[in-house]
């Protein structure tokens, strides 16, 4: 077992990360990862930038992990909507997301977007196909029409 | 060979779980089956203040507790830890894990 502290999770850079710039800014904290001995679980918390993306670009990782997110901290009337999709014409799930609602991710782009003037924010929660060897953070395919840039997770990505 | 990976289809049925915070007590969210997760769990503990304390056992996959609001102490294996605002535990499978909080508390459960 293992106890994390959030407070020493915000002063180490590998687990904490403010990450892309507006209008896709967020605080992102990996709470369970590298820093936990485990088999398949991962979990953390990100808060958005007011009226910011997150998850963008948008990137998949559904041959390792599966995800779900839990909004949190997120007073009425502040609400977000999030996307799953594998197609970007035709995205499976576009559902408005606020306080307490949860979405999965079995597969497919997952961003999410904050309505003006709130925050989205969210505990993701992973668990690995392969257990061991597929919980790896940061390991993502970015949608290609916006993967010039890269994943936007490098610094606290397990991707070797 | 690389096994081919089955997955789950995304449908608003099995993918969308609304207002997970609402109830007392624990009780459990996302579990293989009845949503789209074949390996994740999510469940809430939520205490007010004067509950009685919550045991379980983590039995057959693994805890993250994540205290989201109040606070709490997870007594587990013989440890005890103190979590305040997003502080987490990490329990491994078949473990006797309590959750008590005289002041309130609610975590997630993963």
């Amino acid at each position: 077992m293992k106890f994390v502290s959030y407070k020493e999770v915000r002063q180490n850079p590998k687990l904490h990360l403010i990450a892309g710039k507006p209008p896709a800014e967020r605080d992102l904290n990996v709470l369970i990862g590298a820093n936990v001995e485990a088999g398949r679980i991962m979990a953390g918390v990100t808060f958005s930038t007011p009226g910011n993306w997150t998850s963008w670009p948008p990137h998949e990782h559904s041959k390792l992990l599966e995800e779900a997110y839990l909004f949190i901290d997120m007073p009425s009337p502040s609400f977000g909507v999030q996307f799953v999709y594998t197609d970007p014409k035709k995205p499976e799930l576009v559902q408005v997301v606020r306080e307490g609602d949860c979405v999965l991710m079995p597969q497919g782009y997952h961003p999410n977007v904050a309505a003006p003037g709130g925050q989205i924010n969210f505990l993701w929660m992973m668990a690995a196909i392969k257990e061991g060897e597929d919980r790896l953070y940061g390991v993502v395919n970015v949608q290609p029409e916006y993967a010039a840039g890269g994943s936007g997770l490098e610094a606290v990505s397990d991707k070797k | 060979m690389d096994q081919e990976v089955v997955q789950n289809p995304i449908t608003p049925e099995t993918c969308f779980v609304p207002k997970t915070h609402e109830g007392r007590g624990r009780r459990t969210a996302v579990a293989p089956g009845a949503t789209a997760a074949r390996y994740l769990h999510y469940g809430r503990i939520t205490l007010a203040a004067g509950d009685a304390p919550i045991s379980f056992n983590s039995d057959d996959h693994e805890v993250g507790l994540i205290c989201l609001n109040g606070k709490a102490t997870v007594k587990t294996e013989g440890q005890t830890f103190d979590l305040d605002r997003y502080d987490a535990v990490y329990v491994p499978r078949d473990s006797e894990i309590e959750v008590n909080a005289p002041e309130g508390c609610d975590l997630a459960e993963v």
